[in-house]
């Protein structure tokens, strides 16, 4: 009798979940994220922005709100939920994160509303996971940058004592290499946000430097509509 | 069978000595209460051991108060420079068209 009971019991759960789970996933399809660099220099210009209205909209809302005069598509992507990478400016990568948070943490019972509670990260590839972390690279980028700085001096040395094509080439990839792994110890967390979204609707997410600097990342994020709006 | 108890009183010397003598008893008896007149009174520090107690107590809780307070500040100085330090800051807000903003004001954003 016991065993029966908590079958039931089991099932019962089993199938809430299910059915909250499968409630969330009814109401969009996943996430279109674009990401653009905005520029106050250059031509006002929006080249090679997706032709989607909705996107168009959404940057012509904000373009009085951002201090920037042009905008550069850099990368584009569609995910249901998750983490993808994009390319930025200058070779540089970011890892993007999207999740529904009520499918996460699915809440059974709990009235549905049209809305989607959506976190959202961005961040260059490499950044640090916690914050214990990170002192620890900052001392490995802090030595990094001793290397960098010593082999870039060499490199300066050979060319003009005119060393070899091989030897040039050689230092240069060690330069190379340092440059990466010093970008790869100073990555850091730039957006971790959560809000709330409704199927269909665009929500610029984006960062700059403090004091606001020329350039600034800019994040189009459209929870795509069940319907494919 | 004698037990230790017996051993010991066998062997306690003041049992087998004699009484004091009464002029010896006196002499030390006016000896004592000499003394005792002589020594200031205690009335004084009665009434001072618990100010000085109190007044220990209250240089400890000052003590504490002042240590914590320095620990405190000091921390404020150093959370800036610990791992802590690469500060974001976040507004929200919304265009007249409807579109929502969300934008992160980042220290050491370098693009």
């Amino acid at each position: 009798m016991m065993r029966t009971w908590k079958t039931i019991s089991a099932m019962t759960t089993v199938a809430l979940l299910c059915a909250t789970a499968a409630h969330a996933q009814s109401r969009y399809n996943g996430f279109s994220v674009v990401l653009l660099l905005g520029e106050t220099q250059g031509a006002a210009a929006g080249d090679g922005l997706p032709p989607a209205p909705g996107l168009r909209k959404a940057l012509a809302d904000v373009k009085d709100f951002l201090p920037y005069r042009s905008y550069k598509m850099l990368d584009t992507q569609w995910l249901r939920s998750g983490s993808t990478r994009m390319k930025g400016p200058d070779n540089q990568e970011y890892d993007v994160e999207v999740s529904d948070v009520d499918l996460v943490m699915p809440i059974p019972f709990q009235s549905s509303t049209s809305m989607v509670k959506v976190a959202f990260k961005l961040q260059e590839v490499g950044a640090a996971m916690n914050a214990s972390e990170e002192f620890g690279r900052s001392v490995a980028a802090a030595d990094i940058e001793k290397r960098l700085d010593a082999a870039v001096r060499y490199l300066g040395q050979l060319r003009e004592r005119g060393a070899t094509k091989e030897g040039i080439q050689s230092q240069e990839a060690l330069v190379n290499n340092l440059i990466k792994q010093l970008r790869l110890a100073r990555a850091h967390k730039l957006i971790d946000t959560q809000f709330e979204m409704a199927p269909g609707e665009t929500v610029v997410v984006g960062t700059s430097k403090i004091g606001g600097g020329d350039k600034g990342l800019v994040v189009l994020l459209t929870a795509v509509a069940a319907g494919g709006k | 069978m004698k037990d230790l108890k017996q051993y010991l009183v066998n062997g306690d010397p003041l049992a087998r000595e004699g009484e004091l003598d009464a002029a010896d008893a006196q002499r030390i008896r006016y000896r004592i209460l000499a003394e005792a007149r002589t020594q200031p009174a205690t009335t004084r520090s009665a009434w001072l051991r618990p100010l000085v107690v109190a007044g220990a107590l209250a240089a400890c809780l000052l003590l504490a108060i002042t240590i914590g307070w320095r620990l405190d500040s000091d921390g404020a100085r150093v959370a800036p420079s610990g791992p802590k330090a690469t500060k974001a800051r976040q507004m929200q807000f919304a265009a007249p068209g409807g579109t929502r903003i969300i934008w992160t004001f980042h220290q050491e954003l370098d693009l």
